[in-house]
């Protein structure tokens, strides 16, 4: 799913950067890493990655962000995550 | 206070053996929720983390005296699971299932208007009065129990964000419901801002909408003639392009109707605070709740 999501997004030659911003409920933070990390993986994005992650199971989604050697940028909340991509792509 | 639900609370679970219903149970038994019972037809007599399944609601509301449902029955059969708890006389019905069909929605209200239930969602994350009692699927932990705030929400994700924000300026919640993206549902903004304005724990509101109906422009209205709490609003959607659907099923503009725009100006007309900066949402109501 994240990986599609990717795909579509850089389809489009003006993107210069993807911001994730997930507050997990039904959504599980763990699910959601672990599908980011197999969509860089996949699609060998090269783009700045900014990931705003907080809710359901958090702390097992931030390790598996934290361990996958994968030069993902992480923010602390929306603001950070705003701010942060705005200035990796201008 | 609370609204809606508190610490007595008895709640029952339709759909507690399925994957959803399994994982949400066990966080909601962690929060201090009483669940005391499990619907699913097939498995009665048997037992999830030692609460009993039963097949049928009334055999649940029966044994357990069981007056709250929470409902992860798929689709297709949600409709039916919401009648068959409506009809074993439970009074309040959270149904967090997304992807009920409209046609099956409408039978459902039909049905509803006939009995003293009340109907929370569906596609909604649920209802939660923090240190008490949560019965849906948002995490428990970024609330802060005893009020002032009281928080509604047609989005689940938004409901956290606007939970979060409040928590972490120390303003914390007396009840925040998520009432679902869906075109037909049950409890609707006014009728949480209704409850809301009774409630004594309560002194203020975040009110937060999206695109799609006219459930905001209504509740503006009421909030103008009827309310006395000040309320704070959000809507969600300033740049979503007309007639595309943005995530949720009831989030479409239409026609030219339905826009954020034309909601945020209702708001303002209605007295309610706009904040337009999901990102400052907290420090914006630390500012406006203080007066």
């Amino acid at each position: 799913m994240v990986e599609n999501g990717f795909r579509i997004i850089l389809k489009d030659p003006a993107v210069k950067g993807i911001l994730v911003n997930i507050f997990g409920g039904i959504l599980r933070c763990d699910v959601l890493a672990t599908g980011l990390v197999q969509a860089a993986r996949k699609t060998g994005i090269t783009l700045p990655v900014v990931i705003r992650m907080e809710g359901t199971n958090v702390e097992e989604g931030r390790k598996i962000l934290a361990d996958s050697g994968l030069s993902l940028i992480t923010a602390l909340d929306l603001k950070d995550a705003a701010g942060k991509v705005a200035r990796l792509v201008s | 206070m609370s609204i809606f639900v508190n610490s007595g609370t008895r709640v029952l679970v339709q759909g507690i053996t399925g994957r959803e219903g399994q994982f949400h149970t066990r966080q909601c038994v962690a929060y201090g929720t009483r669940i005391v019972a499990g619907v699913t037809p097939g498995k009665g007599g048997t037992e999830m983390d030692g609460i009993p399944v039963f097949d049928t609601v009334q055999a649940a509301v029966d044994a357990t005296a069981a007056d709250c449902s929470m409902v992860f029955v798929p689709p297709a059969y949600a409709a039916d699971a919401i009648m068959e708890a409506a009809d074993a006389g439970v009074n309040l019905i959270v149904t967090i299932t997304e992807g009920i069909p409209v046609v099956d929605m409408a039978r459902v209200k039909a049905f509803l208007a006939r009995k003293a239930c009340r109907l929370i969602g569906p596609n909604c994350p649920g209802i939660i009065s923090p240190g008490r009692c949560k019965v849906g699927i948002m995490p428990g932990d970024i609330h802060l129990p005893g009020g002032p705030v009281g928080v509604i929400s047609r989005s689940g994700t938004l409901t956290y964000e606007v939970v979060h924000q409040l928590t972490r300026q120390g303003l914390g919640q007396s009840t925040c419901i998520g009432i679902g993206g869906d075109p037909v549902s049950g409890t609707s903004f006014i009728d949480c801002l209704e409850a809301f304005e009774g409630d004594e724990e309560t002194r203020a509101v975040v009110m937060v909408g999206e695109i799609g109906g006219t459930a905001e422009e209504a509740a503006s209205e009421f909030i103008k003639t009827r309310m006395t709490k000040p309320v704070v609003g959000f809507v969600a959607g300033l740049t979503a392009p007309p007639g595309r659907r943005m995530g949720h099923a009831g989030a479409i503009i239409s026609g030219g109707s339905g826009t954020a725009q034309a909601k945020v100006a209702a708001m303002k007309a209605g007295g309610i605070h706009v904040c337009e900066n999901l990102g400052v949402l907290g420090e914006f109501c630390v500012e406006v709740f203080k007066g």
